[in-house]
């Protein structure tokens, strides 16, 4: 059902209750013969309605304050929702689509990251071994697609899943997009592929090699 | 076919009648919206926070304050409201849940953890979809988006329980309708046309069982059945319809509305069974 009809399906139900409320006594059968094609969600509110929600009480006059035991529930249902959101929402699908995000071309982004585009579209298909990347290229990539470093970490398989604590509710559907990166045994160095790359300068190449020195990678 | 005419003509008045309450009470929402003092003042947080509900402003401009809230990116503030929606709605959560923890078989202990759950999943759920500013619809009848989300909570919930009972091994004990729904054998049932139906006697007992619940019972045992065999039992049962008519409505053939019936009643009457033995014995 798409939010259209659930919309339209929320009000005719809403004009069920407010009939009911009313004291109209309205039949499901009305319903049904009207709005044939909601037959089925109609009578799963209307059954649910009369058998749970027809004497709870809505407001009452004085507003009570949070019980310790919501105030505990709403904390824990805030964690699952920002915990969730921060994989979704952070989640890179790709180093190219990220740079579209932030309307930036490959090449751009190659640029500004002090790397050629070959080697960028070797990270995207993880044919690097994510043990020989040096953390500034996640800096450089975190920043330039203004993502978290997390993110890009996840990404590139600097983290992985398990290092990362699973929010309550998020379902492993959440992390399919982390899940992608998998490690071929063929992959390269990282050191190989600058090594490799005819498009990255000299220049370039010595700046990264005293990356990896600096970092304990070559 | 004359009260049938007569019905819809009500029906339409009644559409008629609560779509321009609709519109009106739009106005009426947003006026309230645009009267609001400038967002973060100390007068718009004595708004929001008002404590006596007639002067309390409308839940459903609560959750266009969350909303203005977060595209603000003001954290704090949209803490502070939704905080603040629970707040209003707890007393109606807290008999919700009670309503459904009723339904089944708990220690005290277990009831206090299950309550905690259902208001954890309920309050994620609320956050979700206050948080999703399509969902425009809770800005209009805050209450019947609140009934929805319950309703999902409590699936989810008794879903998980069903799974739960299965592991135990007396599962007469965790299967549990309350005493209230256990009426006498010997109270007639009503059919608004006055009309009987015939049943085949392997159904007699079922429809006897069924007979003996009270007719404010009946939803909450329907609400258990399988989703193609609720509108049957509630149109015969609670509206009195007959066999055809229910024919006719669902659309389907009457051997079809029979066969729905017979299963129906058969789920029905090993619940009402199981009650029994619960309860008496």
């Amino acid at each position: 059902m798409d939010r259209e009809q659930e919309k339209a399906v929320q009000l005719l139900t809403a004009r069920y209750v407010s009939e009911f409320r009313a004291g109209h006594h309205p039949r499901l059968s009305d319903y049904l013969s009207r709005y044939p094609q909601y037959a089925d969600v109609i009578v799963d509110f209307v059954t649910y309605f009369h058998a749970i929600e027809v004497d709870v009480p809505e407001e009452i006059e004085i507003i009570p304050t949070l019980s310790q035991a919501s105030l505990a529930a709403l904390d824990e249902a805030w964690k699952r929702v920002l915990n969730a959101d921060f994989v979704v929402y952070n989640a890179l699908n790709s180093l190219q689509m990220a740079a579209n995000t932030v309307h930036k071309s490959f090449s751009e982004l190659a640029v500004e990251i002090g790397l050629s585009q070959d080697i960028l579209k070797k990270l995207d298909q993880h044919s690097i071994d994510a043990a020989t990347i040096p953390r500034e290229l996640c800096h450089r990539l975190a920043k330039a697609l203004q993502r978290s470093l997390g993110a890009v970490e996840m990404y590139l398989g600097l983290v992985t899943r398990k290092q990362r604590a699973q929010g309550v509710a998020e379902s492993p559907a959440t992390y399919h997009a982390v899940d992608q990166p998998v490690l071929d045994m063929q992959s390269l160095r990282f050191q190989e592929a600058i090594e490799q790359s005819k498009h990255l300068s000299d220049e370039q190449k010595v700046v990264w090699y005293n990356i990896l020195e600096r970092e304990g990678l070559l | 076919m004359e009260v049938l005419g007569f019905v819809e003509q009500k029906l339409a008045q009644f559409e008629e009648d609560t779509d321009s309450g609709l519109i009106g009470r739009r106005i009426g929402l947003a006026n309230v919206y645009q009267a609001l003092p400038e967002y973060g003042t100390i007068e718009f947080w004595e708004m929001i926070e008002e404590p006596n509900i007639k002067a309390a402003l409308p839940l459903e401009v609560l959750v266009r304050c969350f909303r203005l809230a977060i595209t603000l990116k003001d954290d704090p503030g949209r803490n502070r409201i939704m905080e603040m929606i629970l707040r209003r709605s707890q007393t109606s959560n807290d008999y919700w849940s009670r309503q459904v923890l009723n339904r089944v078989h708990l220690t005290s202990e277990q009831r206090c953890m299950f309550a905690y759950d259902l208001y954890a999943d309920l309050c994620e759920r609320v956050l979700r979809a206050l948080m999703d500013s399509k969902r425009l619809f809770w800005e209009e009848n805050f209450q019947h988006c609140l009934y929805y989300e319950r309703k999902h909570v409590y699936q989810a919930f008794m879903t998980r329980e069903g799974r739960w009972c299965n592991q135990h091994a007396n599962d007469a004990v965790t299967r549990r309708v309350p005493q209230s729904l256990i009426g006498s054998l010997d109270q007639p049932v009503q059919h608004a046309n006055g009309e009987s139906w015939e049943m085949d006697i392997e159904d007699e007992k079922a429809q006897q069982a069924l007979l003996s619940v009270e007719q404010p019972g009946l939803p909450l045992l329907i609400l258990n059945l399988p989703e193609k065999l609720k509108p049957v039992i509630w149109l015969i049962f609670l509206e009195g319809k007959t066999e055809k008519h229910v024919a006719n409505l669902l659309g389907v053939s009457e051997r079809t509305v029979r066969n729905r019936l017979h299963k129906a009643l058969n789920l029905l009457r090993t619940v009402i069974e199981t009650e029994g033995k619960t309860i008496y014995g």
